[in-house]
């Protein structure tokens, strides 16, 4: 009975260092739950629905490039492409692309896709690589990414995309594009 | 009878000894606490990250919890007191005689002990004085009649007035 009303009488004192606490670790976790731009990979959806982090899990699961620490799903909207957004993969719908590709040209970077892939083709160069199609109703990852709202009488493709700016894509690093195709194979 | 202090020097030690003993388990307790939180927290991943988020808030939560109880009641009140005893060790003693009453009113003093006040009917008048919190549930046991031994208003020892009485009569 007395230990309760002590610990009645300091409860202002449990409540507030439990709050301090709390916040504190979640705070030092924002950083340690993150890793510098060259060692992850961040890849952009704009979809209806999308389950970031299991996605994240099962990347990293399917494919962790040298020297990648970390692999990060994000949800974006098309606002964010004129902005300082620092994807390396981008998911988006044909329209979206499209619109992408006149309001900020250079954002995206020219794909040379291997035999048998198809890709959204503009001026003579391919800009995405078709991972949703509306003709199979199919696409990769459909587990943790809704492609179209139900119902959806005129699905839209979905094209991968990489940012030309990506720290991960070129010669010397190529870990973009192997995470692209890490993507493309979940099922 | 005889004289029982409420503040014999083996109690003081023995407090002071606790004191030292749980403020120095209640240091260990923090270092251990923040070294498990570092661990965890080197060994966090993408998979388990909220895991051991939530492992790093239950462990410092509950061992500053800990830390908060005891470091209050044991090592706080228990420095608090000691310093209390110390302060009326050297004092001048006066005696009161008479029907003791425990008040029920309860007087913090700031940065040092809580007091309960007691009313002693002594036969030039009542008196008022007070006792250690901790210390009035042994006053009340000892029973009404009794001789209080003062320091600067504060009890610090007692005695059994019948018991005088009884030795007093043969």
């Amino acid at each position: 009975m007395r230990i309760l009303k002590n610990i009645w009488a300091q409860l202002h004192r449990f409540v507030f260092w439990a709050l301090i606490l709390s916040l504190l670790w979640a705070w030092i976790y924002t950083f340690v739950g993150d890793t510098t731009r060259d060692k992850k990979l961040i890849l952009c959806v704009d979809a209806y629905a999308l389950e970031q982090r299991p996605l994240a899990l099962r990347l990293e699961d399917e494919c962790l490039p040298a020297g990648i620490k970390m692999i990060q799903v994000r949800s974006f909207g098309y606002d964010f492409l004129g902005t300082e957004l620092e994807g390396d993969l981008y998911l988006m719908k044909a329209s979206i692309l499209e619109a992408a590709l006149t309001d900020t040209p250079g954002k995206l970077a020219p794909l040379t896709l291997p035999e048998g892939m198809a890709g959204y083709t503009r001026e003579g160069k391919t800009w995405g690589i078709l991972a949703f199609d509306p003709a199979t109703q199919h696409g990769p990852a459909m587990d943790y990414i809704q492609y179209t709202p139900l119902p959806d009488p005129e699905p839209e493709a979905y094209y991968l995309c990489i940012d030309a700016a990506s720290p991960h894509y070129g010669a010397q690093d190529n870990a973009a594009w192997e995470l692209a195709l890490a993507f493309l194979r979940i099922d | 009878m005889p004289i029982v202090e409420l503040y014999p020097p083996e109690r003081l030690a023995r407090l002071a000894r606790r004191r030292r003993l749980v403020k120095g388990l209640l240091y260990l307790l923090a270092a251990a606490a923040l070294a498990v939180c570092v661990v965890l927290t080197c060994r966090v991943n993408t998979h388990n990250i909220y895991d051991m988020l939530l492992a790093c808030i239950c462990i410092s939560v509950g061992a500053a919890w800990i830390i908060i109880y005891f470091g209050i009641y044991v090592v706080r009140d228990g420095g608090r007191e000691l310093a209390h005893a110390r302060h009326l060790a050297d004092g001048p003693r006066e005696s009161l005689s008479g029907q003791v009453a425990i008040l029920p009113l309860k007087v913090r003093i700031r940065n040092s002990v809580t007091l309960r006040k007691l009313r002693v009917e002594t036969a030039e008048g009542p008196v008022e004085c007070s006792v250690h919190v901790d210390r009035a549930e042994e006053l009340r046991r000892a029973g009404p009649r009794l001789t209080l031994y003062t320091v600067h208003g504060y009890v610090v020892a007692w005695q059994r007035m019948e018991e005088e009485a009884s030795h007093a009569d043969p």
